[in-house]
């Protein structure tokens, strides 16, 4: 297990999908409801906000998801088309699987018609800290601790949780701390965009 | 237009995109159209008559002026007032006159100079262009057997008259002067596309180049092919050209249309728009001046960056899920840009964006 680093001056890179090929949820395994005007399935690690819309549950642990379908085989990463859970490939997980915790960061399944795909996992952090944005906007759910940015302009870490932390997984994506990226040669996941550097900045 | 009957910049959509995606072979039926129809124009109402009914094989020639039809007055005004070089007053020339070398082709003979008898065995069926003395006037022009330093035409025997001094010949020695046949320096398109295309006559000798820089405009035509565009005419120079490249050369125009026009997904991807839906064809210019009103016009709505972390279409669709009405209104964004972006260019983005919509399966989620 990597443990936290003490220095504040370690940032993290951060990994999110570029891809726009996501994988749908599979309709017979969840109960569905109208949102927008349109049936939409809603799992029950979804929580529905104060504004009627739904968003992964922040507080809820591991994940296994049923979906149509894998994900495409040439990407790394990829996601759910509703509520845009993050899949990530284990042959890319591999790198970074020991410094999932099982405390604040998960890894789920993939099922498929009944059948767990081996090689697809979830990745879900549970009440991690947010990213922030420096002319964005954060929108938090008061039922679940839920964080989303909106995402305009300069990205850093405004939560002293964060400090030295090994991996973060938010609503944002991955984090992966500068250090370990650089000892472990981290790749770049396939369907990815290529990582950038977020650090921590008190006080902003 | 210099070449073609349609101005692509009057056209959009669909229309835009079949007039790109015609083939070389339409493209080259279409130039060999307007190149008659220049040339009816040019004889006008004695278009149908052969200009040069003497070029029968067995022409007549005499120490005199042989076609005084084809006698051409010398300037009694400045011909350049602006380089400020006085226009003689009379023939710049008096020594020589013009006679038809081909359609809409003039050559000057000495008439001072005995011009060979044909003799048994010789051929003058046709005229034979002479390069030995062909100069070139600018870049890649071309000038037909011209006689103006004082050497006869066809038998190249004749004594060159030396009672005259020889004018200036502005230009003819300026840098960049070469024969017909020196090709071209490369440039970066020949260097792209193969080099220059050596144009023949029908005697099979080179005449002059075809620089590809035609196609860094894209639309197949420069000044310089405009100079040497007669030669095209029926006298079947084009077959010569196709044969030498012009077949790749009218390709790498094609392709450089196809990089000006871009397609545009009208149901916008990150939006949720099918990577395959029915796109609407947009030049470049105009397609990325589209985004560049979309993007802040979404961002000043509230909603999300348009492309990079945190404005890639999962985080999109997430926002949608998240915050119920945010798809209607970005759709009311993209629906009043579109409605603003068609008024002022003329486009039918809006249309095509209801007939795609119409068309898919409505949005997931």
């Amino acid at each position: 297990m990597v443990r936290r680093a003490q220095s504040a001056d370690l940032g993290w890179l951060w990994f999110t999908q570029k891809t726009g090929d996501c994988v749908a949820l599979d309709r017979r395994a969840y109960p569905s409801v109208i949102y927008d005007g349109h049936p939409k399935p809603w799992p029950e690690w979804v929580c529905r906000g104060p504004n009627g819309g739904g968003h992964i549950n922040a507080s809820w642990p591991a994940i296994d998801v049923h979906v149509e379908g894998a994900p495409k085989s040439r990407y790394d990463v990829s996601w759910t088309c509703d509520f845009g859970l993050f899949l990530v490939a284990k042959r890319w997980l591999t790198q970074i699987e020991d410094l999932i915790d099982g405390e604040s960061t998960f890894v789920g399944s993939l099922v498929v018609s009944g059948d767990k795909l081996d090689s697809w996992a979830t990745i879900h952090g549970r009440l991690t800290p947010a990213l922030s944005s420096r002319e964005g906007r954060h929108v938090s759910c008061p039922n679940c601790g839920n964080t989303a940015t909106v995402i305009h302009g300069g990205t850093f870490f405004a939560d002293p949780a964060a400090v030295g932390r090994p991996l973060i997984v938010n609503w944002n994506g991955i984090f992966v701390r500068e250090d370990i990226v650089a000892e472990r040669n981290v790749t770049t996941p396939i369907g990815a965009f290529k990582p950038s550097l977020v650090r921590y900045e008190p006080g902003c | 237009m210099a070449f073609g009957q349609i101005d692509p910049s009057r056209l959009e959509g669909d229309d835009l995109r079949r007039w790109y995606m015609r083939s070389p072979a339409d493209i080259d039926q279409e130039r060999q159209q307007a190149a008659a129809q220049r040339y009816q124009d040019f004889f006008g109402k004695n278009g149908s008559i052969d200009p040069e009914p003497e070029f029968d094989g067995g022409f007549q020639v005499s120490g005199s002026d042989i076609d005084p039809s084809f006698d051409v007055p010398a300037p009694t005004y400045d011909i350049d007032p602006g380089l400020g070089i006085q226009a003689p007053t009379n023939d710049i020339d008096p020594g020589f006159t013009w006679v038809s070398a081909g359609p809409n082709r003039l050559r000057s003979v000495s008439t001072a100079t005995e011009l060979r008898v044909p003799t048994e065995g010789s051929d003058n069926s046709a005229p034979t262009l002479d390069r030995s003395n062909a100069r070139a006037l600018d870049r890649n022009m071309l000038v037909l057997a011209s006689s103006r330093g004082g050497q006869a035409t066809q038998s190249g025997t004749a004594p060159r008259p030396t009672a005259k001094p020889e004018p200036p010949q502005i230009g003819a020695m300026s840098p960049g002067y070469r024969t017909p046949a020196t090709p071209p320096p490369p440039t970066f398109f020949s260097w792209m596309f193969g080099g220059p295309a050596p144009i023949t006559n029908p005697e099979g000798d080179v005449v002059g180049y075809y620089d590809h820089q035609a196609g860094k405009a894209g639309m197949g035509l420069t000044a310089e092919y405009a100079q040497i565009a007669p030669l095209f005419q029926p006298a079947g120079f084009m077959d010569g050209l196709i044969e030498n490249g012009g077949a790749r050369l009218l390709g790498a125009i094609t392709d450089g249309i196809e990089e000006a026009v871009e397609n545009h997904h009208t149901w916008a991807k990150f939006l949720g728009g099918p990577l395959n839906q029915e796109t609407y064809a947009l030049r470049k210019t105009l397609h990325r001046g589209l985004h560049a009103i979309l993007h802040p016009a979404l961002k000043e709505a509230g909603l999300l960056n348009v492309g990079g972390k945190g404005g890639a279409t999962v985080d999109w669709l997430k926002h949608f899920d998240d915050v119920p009405g945010s798809r209607e209104k970005a759709f009311e964004v993209l629906r009043r840009v579109y409605r603003e972006f068609d008024r002022a260019h003329g486009t039918k983005l809006l249309e095509h964006l209801e007939k795609v919509l119409s068309d898919s399966k409505p949005p997931e989620g």
